[in-house]
């Protein structure tokens, strides 16, 4: 087993070795300091275990970046219809111009075009600590940074799209850098999408700048319809957040693929606030695991994490989560949840909630239950005449209302309540 | 319309219904009276269809038909309602969508078209009128939040949506306030007809005095030990269990 995990790091070491192109300016410091890293520990990644260890299965190779205008049409018919006004596609890793349109309140720049300024402010400024796979993104990955102007609420949720096509399997990898400058608030809706059943490894990163009375909202939706049963996705979110400044994350698991989510808030300044909120309703070999470390770094920062899985057949829901509260983070108020329903008795969850508390005027409540679906909510509901199908489908989307009901989006709202629908009646 | 011979059940080891001989007719109010752990929710369960308990012996009909292997929801199709002690909240799904399901399922049974979403809401606004309730009322998350009264009110709310031929009131009064006591039973009796009939289970002759019961049953150790008329629960207020 040993031996196929290092087969990976092999293959990534010569990918990155081999990379002549320089997606920006970066790039070579950030493919020597990948060089120079090992696999991560076993500890980190004790649930989670990429396909390549358990099989020799045929390793990544890097993804072609290039797309003819003549398949764009075709290629644009294949991508999640788009539902709000501004859009931005990423191919491959690449800003895809043509079927890309946003407010002109929104700038948006390559990473290879990014000016000296920028590169010094925003550029692996918040990826902190880095770990194996956020250097093999910052070593190999292109991207984007997009930023909003102080004092501009965008008004229409702006959709990214991070579609993948390939052949071969391959190194799926966008870096995402999102400037909200102060007082400005922006909705993003982030879909990724899988062309092809290739085992892939997915490894994008997300770095926000929430700064000063700036607000993040963002959606992310995983459908069963985009992504696949093979794909090994790996998305990293590191939020740095200043004085008065709000975030708020969403993420919907309905897919089949492993997915491992590192998310990292890191609340730097007075009166900021991070939410998070997920829901997973996971069926076959599904697997994801949140790893969250939100850190309070300032005083009368709040957090809340409310995390809501549903685990039917061989699927497996990793939730660990950490709150560390620095020693001068007074009056920290931090609310964390993790319940857990499991619908089968091959499905599995590992929850391990953390707490580490350095400050001693705080507010931290933490829950975490795990169950099965209440026999006498079932009875109640069938005797009023509701099939036992439809019972259960009312009690399984009253238990996702927690994250359902902080759903401020309308559209996102729907989609998600048809996709709960969908899968429930299944 | 309801016939229970000779009914033994149990959970686990636990036996809990020794030998229950009932028959209820149409137009009948029966109460159903005893000491806590008598086994009166357990009986109104098993009427409902719960599958928590195993019948060891005996039969229950409902028109002729053996309830055996019949399910809560076709039950609930065949006429049996029962308003619990103890409702069941599920958050985000509202008190007009829930009925709305419930309705349709019926109707689907009963190979009828899913009601008219005007019309629904028609016949909802009357059962709330009954029940002196506002109909902001039906966009609330069914029981989520409700006060004890609430709940009990939005029991009786759902049996005059369903219009039930057998009601069981599951101590319907435990919790209510003079005033809730009075509008529930109020509703209840409007929803009275030669046709459909009651089980009232209840620790106390209060709510007899609103609604009045044709026979009176005292329910001990799962056994039916006495049967009378009204004058019955009188008596027991005065003497107790142990009087009698």
């Amino acid at each position: 087993m040993m031996e196929s995990r290092d087969n990976l790091h092999k293959q990534l070491t010569d990918l990155a070795q081999k990379s002549v192109s320089k997606p920006y300016s970066k790039n070579e410091e950030g493919v020597k300091r990948f060089l120079e890293s090992s696999l991560p520990n076993r500890e980190d990644w004790k649930y989670t275990k990429l396909k390549w260890e358990n099989s020799s299965i045929a390793l990544p190779s890097l993804i072609e970046q290039n797309l003819n205008t003549s398949n764009i049409k075709e290629f644009s018919k294949w991508i999640p219809e788009q539902i709000f006004e501004n859009r931005i596609v990423i191919y491959n890793g690449q800003v895809l111009f043509p079927l890309s349109s946003f407010s002109s309140d929104i700038k948006l720049v390559t990473l290879d075009n990014l000016d000296n300024e920028y590169v010094n402010m925003y550029l692996d400024k918040v990826v902190c600590p880095e770990n194996y796979f956020t250097k093999l993104n910052t070593a190999l990955a292109s991207g984007f940074l997009l930023e909003v102007k102080k004092n501009t609420k965008i008004a229409s949720p702006l959709e990214i799209i991070y579609a993948y096509d390939s052949d071969q399997p391959a190194l799926c990898q966008t870096k995402s850098i999102v400037v909200i400058n102060d007082g400005s608030s922006l909705t993003l809706l982030t879909r990724t999408c899988f062309k092809n059943n290739n085992v892939n490894l997915c490894n994008n990163v997300f770095e926000a700048f929430v700064k000063k009375e700036a607000e993040l909202v963002k959606y992310h939706i995983d459908s069963d319809e985009y992504t696949n049963a093979n794909n090994q996705n790996i998305s990293s979110f590191f939020i740095n957040q200043d004085y008065k400044s709000k975030s708020r994350l969403y993420d919907f698991s309905f897919s089949e693929q492993l997915a491992r989510n590192n998310i990292n808030v890191f609340l730097k300044s007075e009166f900021s606030k991070s939410q998070l909120y997920s829901i997973s309703l996971l069926n076959n070999e599904a697997h994801v695991d949140n790893t969250i470390n939100v850190t309070h770094n300032a005083p009368n920062c709040s957090s809340e994490q409310i995390y809501k899985g549903v685990y039917d057949g061989f699927s497996t829901g990793v939730f660990n989560g950490g709150v560390h509260v620095c020693k001068s983070a007074q009056k920290t108020d931090a609310i964390q949840q993790n319940n857990s329903i499991l619908l089968s008795d091959s499905a599995t969850i590992h929850a391990k909630p953390q707490l580490e508390i350095f400050a001693d005027d705080v507010t931290c409540a933490h829950g975490c239950t795990i169950g099965q679906i209440d026999e006498k909510s079932l009875f109640y509901i069938r005797s009023r005449g509701i099939s036992e199908k439809s019972a259960n489908v009312m009690l399984l989307v009253a238990f996702f209302n927690d994250v359902i009901s902080r759903i401020e989006n309308m559209k996102i709202k729907q989609e998600v309540m048809l996709s709960l629908d969908k899968l429930l009646k299944k | 319309m309801l016939e229970i011979k000779n009914l033994h059940c149990s959970i686990g080891d636990t036996k809990i219904l020794n030998g229950i001989n009932l028959t209820i007719n149409p137009g009948e109010k029966h109460a159903i009276m005893g000491p806590n752990g008598s086994g009166k929710s357990t009986l109104s369960s098993i009427i409902s269809g719960s599958d928590k308990y195993e019948i060891s012996e005996g039969s229950m009909t409902f028109f002729g038909q053996d309830l055996d292997d019949v399910s809560p929801e076709e039950r609930s199709y065949l006429g049996v309602f029962m308003s619990f002690q103890y409702p069941i909240e599920i958050p985000g799904v509202t008190v007009s969508n829930f009925l709305k399901t419930a309705i349709n399922e019926h109707r689907k049974f009963k190979k009828l078209d899913p009601l008219k979403g005007a019309e629904m809401l028609k016949k909802m606004r009357e059962a709330l009128s009954l029940l002196d309730m506002d109909p902001s009322f039906l966009s609330r998350s069914i029981n989520d939040g409700f006060s004890g009264g609430e709940k009990k009110k939005s029991e009786i709310f759902q049996m005059a949506m369903l219009k039930p031929r057998l009601s069981i009131l599951d101590e319907t009064d435990s919790g209510l306030d003079i005033d809730a006591l009075k509008i529930v039973a109020n509703g209840v009796n409007k929803l009275y007809s030669k046709d459909n009939s009651f089980i009232i289970i209840t620790h106390y002759q209060r709510l007899l005095n609103y609604i009045k019961p044709d026979y009176v049953h005292i329910l001990s150790n799962g056994k039916i030990i006495r049967s009378g008329d009204a004058n019955l629960a009188l008596e027991l207020e005065e003497k107790g269990y142990d009087g009698i």
